[in-house]
């Protein structure tokens, strides 16, 4: 059984901490402590920090955990947790699944008060089950339902929308507010664009008794999207889910959509608005959505809250965001953070199993994206109501701020 | 449909067989497959993408990726063959080598770049803009990049004729016997890199405006063009080009017939199907030793 210190440390926390920061400071990278380190031998936070810092998505993830940096800096300016410094302790998962069980071992070694991290759905999934057993409280960027089952991951909370959520909210857009009734799907070939597709067609048959007319999966290094596409189009398709992690995937459909004059509306979940895209007609463009938290969009009458413009202001001007504000803005890790330093205060406590209790009974807590609540048995903190569609090319509005926010789509 | 199929089988097909090729030409003096050829082809597409090299005239931009991609070859070979050959001529530690070395490749690219692919403009006057003939639907791009792919495969042919190729298929056939014959094997082998770097670089640039350049364009590109080399029969340059052509038009065919999420399947038990009829390749050249 893992015990949780609250009145100092051992000596082997003491050199195992020492080391690590050791290490960490030789290696250049980037320890984010402030204040004291584990070794003052006084009452601390540490949270455990899994992020990709070597291997292919490295860079690629880094904006993602803009929101946590941002998180830390309020956190040192509040003075830290219970009036004491905050210990960071960052793990390499190298973007790997496979990764996840040894960094899991590590951090059950170092026991932290909170894990951050792991990003990504496969890595989520495989870091949850490896740190289950260690009772450690996690929130990661990962998307599958399960992951916000409270009863088979209670540890793990989840503040992002879960994958039905988003086929619930896509499906909605498509059949509803736009009245489209040939709804195709495409998605990748993958844990992440089954469990949607799966979604996307359960909700167009319980709550519209529809089914999409056509269905495309592709494998994730497919070099041709145009086959899918002509499928699609020779079904008539009007409306179109589109689900796929790989960014590259999402540029090769909409060539081949393009190269025919196929212009479906489109409702992804990535808004990132990249150069490549820059070679298509704005017609194609301005048929494509996506789906994002509601704090984050403005319509014609209402803006995002002073809170959220401060944070995009501060992620527009961190070095690690490079040009994906977007993605760094519905990271789910600052709201994770600052959820967590208040539970801490409140619960005056840095005892896992009094912070698990208080995280139960988190009812409506306003984060920066969304409202988040919280019972022990539904561990999916973000609501329905929060979850809405965006228009892709708003990214090109001076009311984005730089890129980053969105214009909610009309009926949403 | 069909043209579809074809057009889309040729194209992509032609890339693959280019990876396959490049495998031959590394292969040839070595007797190493290099898994770092698929690396080595992302780096050369996300060179063509990368400012200032993507600001230069294209054909000055592909020649400096092409002289770039040969020279991370070359060291490849210094660090990751030419230590494990040195060793045993038949050693076969340059598997764990040639991919330690794509992961170092993939380690820097990862902290170079991000995973947002990167638009690559073809050179004028090609375009990616679809045409329509006769109801085939291509852009002028896509044909050449199959005039190029044939037109590589063509040029080695003739290399394969010339001294050096003789040179080459000595060394292939027993490299310490062409060292007797006054043959200098770690020369013919450094030779091979620089071509197969410049040949990766080649494949880079060609497929960056179909593929879009990305830090993971090079797993599946490596894959395929393995595949391409298996079936085509390793060392038999026209093969692996017909083979990469046939796996590219299984691919496009199974993404239209197959059920959805199993055109992986469908190409894989093609290629096995091939292999079982053609073990030896789709020509059949199979190398004989006479001992």
């Amino acid at each position: 059984m893992t015990t949780y210190r609250t009145d100092g440390m051992s000596r082997r926390g003491f050199l195992a901490g020492t080391a690590s920061i050791t290490a960490l400071g030789m290696l250049g990278l980037g320890t984010a402590a402030c204040g004291s380190s584990a070794g003052a031998g006084k009452t601390t936070a540490r949270i455990g920090w899994v992020e990709p810092k070597t291997g292919r998505l490295a860079a690629a993830y880094k904006p993602i955990y803009v929101g946590a940096r941002l998180a830390l800096e309020d956190l040192k300016a509040n003075g830290g947790l219970l009036g004491q410094a905050v210990q960071v302790m960052e793990e390499d998962d190298k973007g790997s699944p496979a990764s996840q069980p040894a960094v899991a071992q590590r951090l059950i070694r170092e026991e932290p008060t909170f894990v951050v991290g792991p990003t990504g759905s496969s890595q989520v999934l495989a870091s949850v089950t490896a740190l289950a057993r260690a009772k450690l409280i996690q929130s990661a960027w990962g998307g599958a339902e399960l992951l916000g089952d409270g009863d088979r991951f209670p540890y793990h909370y989840q503040l992002v929308y879960n994958t039905t959520q988003q086929a619930r909210v896509a499906a909605r857009f498509l059949h509803e507010v736009r009245g489209l009734r040939k709804i195709g799907i495409i998605v990748e070939n993958s844990e992440f664009g089954t469990s949607i597709r799966d979604a996307v067609i359960a909700t167009l048959r319980d709550s519209y008794s529809a089914k999409p007319v056509a269905v495309e999966v592709f494998e994730v290094d497919a070099s041709d999207m145009t086959p899918f596409v002509r499928n699609l189009e020779r079904a008539g398709v009007d409306g179109l889910g589109l689900f796929t992690g790989q960014p590259q995937a999402t540029i090769l459909i909409l060539r081949a959509m393009a190269a025919s004059d196929f212009h479906p509306v489109i409702v992804s979940h990535d808004l990132n608005y990249i150069e490549a895209l820059g070679e298509f007609p704005r017609a194609l463009l301005d048929g494509f959505f996506g789906t994002t938290y509601r704090g984050l969009t403005y319509t014609g009458e209402e803006e995002p809250s002073a809170e959220v413009r401060a944070l995009v202001e501060r992620i527009d001007k961190h070095p690690d965001t490079a040009g994906l504000g977007y993605s760094a803005v519905t990271s789910p890790y600052y709201d994770y953070m600052m959820l967590m330093a208040k539970v801490i205060e409140e619960t005056k406590s840095l005892e896992p199993a009094k912070l698990k209790a208080a995280l139960d009974q988190v009812d409506g807590y306003q984060g920066v994206r969304a409202k988040v609540s919280f019972t022990a048995k539904r561990h999916s903190g973000i609501a329905d109501e929060d979850i809405t569609v965006g228009t892709l090319m708003s990214a090109k509005e001076p009311q984005s701020l730089g890129g980053v926010l969105r214009r909610r789509a009309d009926g949403m | 449909m069909i043209a579809d199929i074809l057009v889309a089988g040729l194209v992509f097909g032609s890339l693959y067989g280019l990876v396959a090729v490049g495998f031959n030409v590394l292969h040839r003096p070595t007797n190493v497959v290099n898994f770092a050829q698929g690396e080595l082809i992302m780096i050369g597409a996300m060179l063509m993408a990368a400012t200032p090299i993507g600001g230069l005239p294209w054909g000055v931009a592909a020649a400096c990726v092409m002289v770039i991609v040969a020279v991370v070859a070359l060291a490849e070979e210094r660090v990751a063959v030419t230590p494990v050959l040195r060793r045993s001529s038949h050693a076969v530690g340059w598997v764990i080598t040639t991919l330690a070395f794509s992961l170092l490749l993939a380690e820097a690219a990862g902290r170079l770049w991000t995973d947002q692919p990167s638009a690559v403009a073809p050179p004028w006057p090609l375009s990616m803009r679809v045409q329509e003939v006769l109801g085939v639907r291509f852009s002028s791009y896509q044909v050449a990049v199959v005039v190029v792919a044939v037109a590589v495969v063509a040029l080695l042919g003739v290399l394969d004729r010339s001294r050096l190729g003789t040179a080459l298929r000595a060394v292939a056939a027993d490299r310490d016997g062409a060292r007797l014959r006054g043959i200098d094997p770690t020369a013919l082998t450094r030779r091979s890199f620089l071509l197969g770097g410049a040949l990766a670089g080649l494949t880079g640039v060609l497929a960056a405006p179909l593929l879009l350049a990305s830090v993971t364009m090079g797993l599946g590109l490596l894959i395929k063009g393995f595949a391409a080399l298996a079936v085509g029969g390793i060392g038999d340059n026209r093969g692996v080009l017909v083979a990469g052509w046939m796996l590219g038009v299984i691919e496009a065919t199974g993404a239209v017939f197959a059920s959805p999420g199993s055109q992986s399947v469908v190409l894989f038990a093609a290629m096995l199907l091939i292999l079982l009829i053609r073990p030896n390749g789709l020509r059949g050249l199979a190398v004989q030793r006479h001992v």
